[in-house]
């Protein structure tokens, strides 16, 4: 297992969104926990807090902590440290290292991170702005750290825990890195990541005008239906991992998926399960409070997707429901603003039509999940009939 | 011997603090209760990625209470807060009936580690105020907690938006958490 370091500038991210980034910098941990030893072998500098009698015991600290899995970490800025910004360090499920930066613009210090680190022989990529990941700040060298597995099978993890399909960010925090998870999934990106060892290449994206079939309240436009529909039997037979990889590849190859279908920022790291539709962090806390009767939702990385869950994405989508949403004329407000409230929310997916929707899903599901891919597209499109 | 002296003192002055981790699926209302507790408002929240964790003192006695995120690719990391905590407080959302199952497979996980051995279990069975929510009895019997012999357990409604059975499960926990 190799050890991956991702430093994310958000020092120029407008401050509202470098908020959202940066889930709350006011905690302060006054306990360092295994996890901070972990963080203190790949960045000692910064995180040596002196407790430790040699490098060889925090290094005995990490193997013991990420040869099992990744750590989040939550770090406070200390005055030992020479970076005075540094408001989260992640250590991520997949081994890889997330350090964020955030707040003070115009300081130079992530670059002068990112530098030091790949100096101390560990790969490590830059992303400014949190956005996609630029080169490697030095040509990916051999990792200096070789963390063993850990005990096989030993930990009771869950079926679906795998190590997330797209790159380090898309793992633990789901707010600050979700800009970045399209990113590798195809292209430039996902060879870089490729290039840095992240598992195997993810597959190319779809071309880009590849049909989709999308339909409103009433089902899927007529015309020729889209090719690559999977069969229910299909999602289910595939490893946890290629299911992710395909309900990553479910939501970025629709744009409409990629932003959140409420209060459309660009960010859908998390999804209402039950209208088949990607929303932001910040929706997804209204939809928890609406309840449970109405609406579930889920983290596109931090949870595991049952097959349904995901071949319901297939036939549902962002685009679907916006069109019945923009269908409802008694549902004035489109636009539902992450500060607006939970009455709006209530109003929305209390609405019979949406609840309609939600219903008219799920009796999809259950005729379309008997039937083969090609047979699935066929009846898909007679369903818009 | 410096934990020694000050144990003595908080004894003295009943400073009393404890250490407590608050774990249940996610939605169930950990972060609401967290917040409402420590401000005395209900907050809107946003699911936890990572965790929360915050000092509120209640009648004299200190919670350490952590808080941490339900997603279920990430409960594999509660374990790691296991060590050192006095009380167990796990909280089910009585409205989503049809994940209590799954509510319980989580808990009976965690009250099997070994680290887990001494702490007390107090289950807030949250958003009573939703119409059709499970009664305490009804979650007592869905999560299996008769079986639990050698173990203190109590079942508290609450509703962490009002505020409701909030304070009694403290007490409770003040008064059940062995020392």
């Amino acid at each position: 297992m190799k050890l991956h370091i991702d430093v994310f500038d958000l020092t120029n991210v407008k401050t509202d969104k470098a908020r959202r980034l940066v889930i709350d910098t006011e905690w302060t941990i006054d306990r360092v926990r295994v996890e901070a030893y972990a963080a203190a072998l790949v960045l000692p500098p910064l995180f040596d807090d002196g407790r430790h009698r040699d490098q060889a015991s925090l290094q005995e600290a990490l193997r013991h902590t990420v040869g099992i899995f990744g750590i989040q970490l939550w770090a406070r800025s200390t005055p030992s440290m020479e970076i005075t910004n540094m408001q989260q360090l992640t250590l991520l499920m997949d081994k890889s290292v997330l350090v964020t930066f955030g707040g003070r613009p115009g300081t130079q210090q992530p670059a002068a991170v990112a530098r030091q680190i790949a100096a101390m022989g560990v790969n490590t990529r830059l992303r400014p702005d949190g956005r996609a990941p630029t080169d490697p700040v030095s040509a990916p060298c051999s990792p200096v750290l070789e963390v063993p597995p850990g005990p096989p099978g030993g930990l009771g993890l869950a079926p679906g825990f795998a190590p997330p399909p797209g790159p380090p960010g898309s793992g633990f925090t789901s707010a600050p890195v979700s800009p970045l998870a399209p990113a590798g999934v195809g292209g430039r990106a996902g060879s870089t990541a490729a290039a840095l060892g992240f598992g195997e290449p993810p597959p190319p994206p779809p071309p880009a005008g590849a049909p989709r079939p999308m339909a409103g309240f009433g089902g899927p436009p007529p015309g020729p239906p889209g090719p690559g529909f999977h069969s229910l039997q299909e999602i289910t037979n595939m490893t946890p991992f290629k299911r992710g990889q395909l309900l990553l590849k479910l939501r970025d190859q629709d744009p409409s998926n990629k932003t959140c279908v409420d209060c459309d920022t660009d960010e859908t790291e998390w999804a209402a399960t039950s209208h088949a539709a990607f929303i932001c962090i910040h929706c997804a806390g209204r939809h928890r409070q609406v309840g449970a009767a109405l609406t579930a939702c889920r983290s596109v990385s931090l949870d595991s997707w049952t097959p349904q869950m995901i071949f319901l994405v297939q036939i549902g989508g962002n685009g679907r429901f916006r069109r019945l949403l923009d269908s409802l004329s008694d549902l004035p407000r489109k636009q539902l603003g992450f500060n607006q409230g939970l009455e709006p929310f209530q109003e929305r997916y209390s609405h019979a039509s949406v609840q309609q929707y939600k219903a008219r899903l799920k009796a999809e599901l259950d005729e379309l999940s008997h039937l083969d891919g090609p047979a699935i597209a066929v009846r898909f499109s007679q369903l818009a009939e | 011997m410096g934990s020694g002296m000050s144990r003595a003192l908080a004894k003295m002055f009943g400073n009393k603090e404890l250490r407590i981790l608050m774990l249940g699926l996610d939605a169930a209302g950990k972060t609401s209760i967290l917040y409402k507790l420590k401000l005395g408002e209900s907050v809107q929240t946003i699911p936890t990625v990572g965790f929360n964790v915050e000092t509120v003192t209640f009648k004299n006695v200190r919670f350490n209470v952590w808080d941490v995120g339900g997603q279920d690719k990430i409960r594999p990391l509660w374990r790691h807060y296991y060590a050192g905590t006095q009380g167990l407080v796990f909280v089910i959302d009585s409205a989503d009936s049809e994940r209590l199952e799954e509510a319980r497979t989580e808990l009976h996980r965690i009250l099997g580690d070994k680290e887990m051995r001494d702490a007390v279990l107090l289950v807030f069975a949250n958003k009573q105020d939703i119409e059709g929510a499970a009664t305490p009895a009804m979650i007592t019997e869905r999560l299996g907690l008769q079986k639990l012999t050698d173990r203190q357990w109590y079942v508290q409604p609450s509703c962490a938006i009002q505020g409701t059975g909030l304070a009694e499960g403290l007490t409770w926990l003040n008064q059940n958490v062995k020392q």
